[in-house]
């Protein structure tokens, strides 16, 4: 028994030991080989330099015939450095030597290796090379069982471009993964108007959050291609489709698509109105005003901070209406149109205007009791404070009364 | 019999009990450090792909709100405020909410980020005390102050959530830093599962010792004090081994309230943070896991190695003690409050295991510890230690423990590698043995009186003596 206890003693202490000898024996590899790399990148990095800008024939003499075992890796991530920040010739000279030195014949056989890491790392190194050759590989890499690779393989078939990556792109947007999603959204959005087409003719078959995400990327890309799919779009039987295609018509800026806007104001779901009052805000819809000042009784908050917002970015007639919402027996409403007044400096302006006379005087006196009657006289008593006229600031006391202890927000 | 030949068999009882206890526990130790050890290696291939930088730039990744909790934080909350301030991330607003602070913390907020009072909507969805008034910031539009009366963390952190904004909010002590991708990188479970990711955290670090400038650590180094060290070490142990252990069995009981992100709806749900015990963010995560088991949708709390926030760590036995009589006080009212989930099926792996695992090893396992080392000292001075015993006590409870310091170590110098320089790393080793040689015994004793107070409903909120990340030109505790 005392044997097995001191063996187990023993035990314990030896791997307590190793680990520490791993410890220590890890770090002491790891620094002197990335003191080695860093000595031979310092030699190597200005030939490699030399060859992209041209000054030598071509990577392998610049190179002196060859790359050496033990510089592989090193040349390697010269290359990958370099050809990721730079564009034009110098960007095709890297990514020709990347072909020439058989780095994208290793990428490509990692692209079909067992470890995921490994695949991963492939497909992003040959969406660095730039390699069209390996389109159909990493076309068929998005469907890798893990979605690391999948996600790498869409970046470098973004990267790569052309047709032949547009439609395995598309599909890929149904990826379960929402960040995956959002991925393959960005790299489609940044491929521009090369993708409209198939994204229109693909959104039947795509899955419900692929089907938002192709609005979302359509919006995106700004393309007036895409206006009347848009439109269409309003009248889907999904709700989230309508508000996004609300959305992406606003961020397009369609003037046409406001009489469509207007009525989603009235859509059963509140994204959809709180969408379609954000839109009318982008493009600037005066005629929507009387709408927008009913959205401003909505229920839902984001209906009646949009258009809020929408009626501050409607010029002079939508502060008036503002200003005219102050009077309104929603107190909602009230609340949202003095924080877009306060916001637009308009309060302030009333405040100057307090010190004058006639009916400006007035007009400013009547916003600044209506201010006060829906409770927002944060602003009013920090200018009856601090304004540098001192009639304007004894008028603001005087309207504002004595202070009294600050009631808590609504 | 005689009274020493019942000692003896009372001790010899009680002997096996402590050594099976400590074989148990060591055993789950090491089975979460395997656990952990994949996992890490997992996650630190994960990292390499990740895109930070492009999920910063997407506008559809989800914007957040950045809950700071302020109660007489004059002397780090600018600096919290404006490390903040500086995270990379798209779309994120910071509300630091002041809990009736009595020194200078919303006179050094108004002062430097130039707040003046707004009539911002306060939305009662969680009760809280009264709020006095909500700053908006002129040089920063996404930093918004509330300015409540006294009412404790909790409390400040349900105004902040009746004033957030945004779907996730993020809960951040007011004197801890984060780095500045850790916002992208404890959100990222949340873009990629977001019907299930309820609440994520990420780890939290010691920052005695390191330089910190404009809100930023600069230069990364140990403390040249024990204290610290003996937490960084304990630290890595729990967040690196435990918790990513816990996370990856589905039973995650904490998130750290120094850094964690939680879905604001389930949130409401289950009424905010609570006032019933004194350590809110257990609790929370407790009842969310509650909630959703009771709910029957599929859900998941998920620890995220890598974000990086650094906290402050006790510099001194008696705030040290303050600080682990709050936590494990807290650990009690927590396990008490939600005593239905334990050993019940109906709450799946963390019925089972976490919250059997904490009770009895958590919990009570600090008695079996105090007393086991008492019981030994006591043998010894009656002439009745049994070398076997005390040779196998020696293996499990300080041997095994050394071993599993030391693995955490490890997993640390094969993933993250925070503490770059040769000194550090032979400081971490030393202190990985030393700390079994009475820090880890005054822990435990520690917990035995805070269990005591809890008894005898003892509540005090263990303040924490900030000196500020200021010191020494501008470098940092």
């Amino acid at each position: 028994m005392q044997k097995a206890l001191v063996a187990t003693v023993l035990t314990i202490a030896l791997v307590f030991l190793l680990l520490t000898l791993l410890i220590v024996l890890g770090k002491a590899w790891r620094e002197l080989r990335d003191g080695r790399r860093r000595a031979r990148r310092r030699v190597l990095e200005p030939l490699v330099l030399k060859y992209a800008h041209g000054s030598s024939p071509s990577i392998l003499s610049a190179l002196g015939g060859g790359v050496g075992a033990g510089d592989r890796v090193v040349v390697e991530t010269i290359l990958l450095d370099h050809v990721s920040r730079v564009r034009g010739v110098e960007h095709e000279r890297l990514c020709r030597a990347l072909d020439e030195l058989g780095y994208v014949d290793r990428f490509l056989d990692a692209l079909s290796g067992p470890r995921w890491w490994r695949r991963a790392e492939a497909a992003e190194n040959l969406g660095l090379a730039g390699s069209k050759r390996s389109a159909k590989a990493l076309a068929e890499a998005l469907s890798d069982p893990v979605s690391e690779v999948r996600l790498r393989a869409a970046k470098a078939l973004g990267l790569v471009g052309g047709r032949a990556a547009v439609l395995p792109l598309v599909n890929a947007l149904a990826e379960p993964n929402r960040w995956s999603t959002i991925r393959i959204a960005d790299i489609l959005t940044n491929m521009g108007r090369e993708v409209v087409a198939e994204l229109m003719d693909a959104f039947p078959k795509l899955n419900a959050h692929a089907k938002l995400a192709a609005v979302d990327i359509l919006g995106r890309i700004h393309s007036l291609d895409a206006v009347p799919w848009l439109m269409s779009r309003l009248s889907d039987t999904e709700a989230d489709v309508r508000a996004r295609a609300a959305h992406a018509l606003g961020a397009i800026g369609v003037v046409d698509a406001a009489p469509q806007l207007r009525r989603a104001l009235n859509d059963a779901e509140w994204p959809v109105r709180a969408m379609a009052a954000k839109a009318l805000g982008r493009i600037h819809d005066a005629e929507a005003i009387p709408e927008l000042c009913a959205a401003l009784r909505d229920r839902e908050w984001w209906v009646r901070a949009n258009a809020a917002e929408a009626l501050k970015l409607a010029g002079p007639m939508g502060i008036d209406a503002l200003e005219g919402m102050l009077a309104d027996a929603d107190l909602y409403a009230k609340h949202q149109a003095c924080l877009m007044l306060e916001d637009a400096g308009i309060l302030d302006r009333h405040v100057a205007q307090l010190a004058g006379s006639g009916a400006v005087r007035t007009t400013a006196e009547a916003v600044v009791t209506r201010f006060i009657q829906a409770g927002q006289v944060s602003r009013l008593r920090e200018l009856a404070a601090t304004h540098s006229e001192l009639s304007v600031r004894s008028e603001l006391d005087r309207l504002l009364g004595p202070p009294v202890p600050a009631p808590e927000a609504p | 019999m005689s009274a020493m030949a019942f000692l003896q068999d009372a001790l010899a009882v009680f002997n096996a009990v402590v050594l099976f206890y400590f074989i148990a526990l060591n055993s789950i130790y090491l089975i979460l450090f395997l656990i952990s050890l994949v996992e890490v290696l997992k996650f630190v291939r994960r990292t390499f792909f990740s895109d930070y930088r492009q999920m910063m730039q997407s506008d559809m990744t989800w914007p957040i709100s950045v809950l700071i909790p302020a109660h007489n934080e004059e002397k780090t909350i600018v600096e919290t405020v404006r490390s903040m301030l500086m995270v990379n991330y798209g779309e994120f607003e910071i509300i630091v909410v002041n809990d009736g602070s009595e020194d200078l913390t919303l006179r050094r907020l108004i002062d430097v980020y130039e707040l003046r009072r707004t009539d911002r909507p306060y939305k009662r969805a969680i009760p809280t005390s009264n709020v006095r008034a909500v700053y908006g910031s002129l040089s920063h539009p996404n930093l918004t102050v509330v300015d409540k009366e006294k009412g404790g963390k909790s409390d400040a952190l349900n105004a902040g959530i009746n004033l957030a904004r945004y779907p996730l909010f993020c809960s951040i002590d007011a004197d801890s830093i984060i780095e500045d991708n850790a916002l992208l990188r404890v959100v990222k479970p949340f873009m990629e599962k977001p019907d299930e990711t309820v609440a994520a955290g990420g780890i939290v670090r010691i920052v005695n010792g390191c330089d910190v400038k404009d809100g930023r650590v600069t230069r990364i180094a140990l403390s040249d004090r024990a204290l610290p060290i003996l937490q960084v070490v304990e630290y890595l142990r729990a967040f690196l081994t435990g918790r990513v252990g816990w996370s990856n069995l589905q039973s995650l009981l904490i998130i750290s309230g120094a850094f964690g992100i939680y879905r604001k709806q389930e949130v409401i749900e289950i009424g905010g943070y609570t006032h019933d015990t004194d350590t809110e963010d257990l609790e929370l995560v407790v009842r969310l896991h509650e909630h959703m088991r009771r709910k029957k949708k599929p859900y998941r709390v998920v620890f995220v190695p890598d974000p990086v926030c650094w906290t402050e760590a006790p510099e001194t036995l008696s705030v040290l003690a303050r600080q682990r009589n709050r936590w494990h006080r807290g650990l009690l009212q927590t396990l008490w409050l939600h005593k239905r989930m334990l050993f019940n099926p109906k709450y799946g792996n963390v019925g089972m295991f976490a919250f059997p695992y904490f009770a009895v090893f958590e919990l009570l396992g600090p008695f079996v510890e105090t007393f086991g080392y008492l019981a030994v000292i006591v043998s010894y001075l009656l002439g009745i230690l049994d070398v076997q015993f005390f040779l196998m006590f020696l293996a499990v409870a300080v041997l095994y423990g050394m071993f599993l310091s030391i693995a955490a170590i490890l997993l640390e110098e094969i993933s993250f590698r925070r503490y770059p320089g040769w000194l550090d790393l032979t400081k971490l080793l030393a202190y990985s043995v030393i700390e079994n040689f009475g820090y880890r015994q005054v822990l435990s004793a520690m917990k035995v009186k805070a269990f005591w107070d809890a008894i005898r409903r003892r509540r005090a909120w263990g303040q924490m003596q900030r000196r500020g990340f200021q010191k020494k030109d501008a470098v940092a505790v």
